[in-house]
């Protein structure tokens, strides 16, 4: 337990890795309205890149590996649809990879089945 | 042990309201939803059961903040006629994101028996009920 008694287990942390034409984005803990701008800048900061970089090292796709998020509410699922709706515009995949049965239920529900991969 | 009264089982659980009251930021709906898994939990809902209550309440405080203008927030969790309602309030003023006010609605549908959000431009409420009833069917 941290010294503000959260759980390390539910901050939220995003941590962004190239594999070739693809952009990693690992997303840990809960994803709720606060941590959503933080989502949103990181993922801001990958198409930014992806416009600035040079020739032979284009973005095709960006995953976002769900494999340790443990919690997402409307608002990340919100943060999640533009930034995909930002990279449609560059011609640029994002979805997300590794969903665990919890999240995938709230991404179902809240109509962005879209975002799901099967192999998720 | 005393058994539970079959008639209103969880009301010994939580026999008076618990209310939080703390500022209307987001950084503090982490708190709230802590609330809300202990109070689930007292009240014997099962692992998914809990999981629901934390979403259903984290998106009426969500909805809280975005449409607060500083100030407080009020939650109230109660057992009411052997549900779980869970209410909030705040002063509102700011405008609301409608697309995720959209997703958060298209949850709630799903992970509640009953909820309602509403908002006069002075004052932003919401109130989530999770039936309780079930956990006591042999």
């Amino acid at each position: 337990v941290t010294t503000d008694g959260t759980d390390p287990g539910e901050v939220f942390t995003v941590t962004t890795r190239r594999e070739g034409a693809v952009a990693v984005v690992r997303l840990a803990g809960e994803l709720d309205l606060h941590e959503s701008k933080r989502l949103s800048a990181a993922l801001a900061d990958v198409l930014h890149d992806a416009t600035n970089g040079s020739p032979g090292e284009e973005l095709d796709a960006i995953e976002l590996d769900a494999g340790a998020l443990t919690f997402i509410d409307s608002a990340g699922v919100r943060a999640v649809l533009l930034a995909r709706a930002a990279a449609e515009d560059q011609r640029i995949a994002l979805r997300f990879v590794k969903v665990t049965p919890a999240i995938r239920r709230i991404v179902e529900i809240a109509g962005a089945s879209e975002l799901l991969t099967d192999g998720g | 042990m005393s058994t539970p009264d079959a008639a209103h089982p969880s009301d010994a659980r939580l026999p008076s309201p618990i209310v939080l009251q703390l500022p209307a930021e987001p950084e503090f709906i982490r708190l709230v939803r802590l609330m809300a898994s202990g109070v689930a939990t007292r009240l014997g809902l099962p692992v998914d059961g809990v999981q629901d209550v934390r979403i259903a309440v984290d998106e009426g405080c969500a909805t809280l903040v975005e449409a607060a203008r500083g100030g407080p927030m009020t939650i109230e969790f109660a057992v009411v006629d052997d549900s779980l309602v869970v209410s909030g309030h705040a002063a509102s003023g700011e405008p609301i994101d409608e697309e995720r006010l959209n997703v958060s609605r298209q949850i709630l549908d799903v992970i509640t028996d009953d909820y309602t959000v509403s908002n006069n431009d002075t004052t932003i409420r919401f109130r989530l009920v999770r039936g309780l009833e079930d956990l006591h069917r042999g």
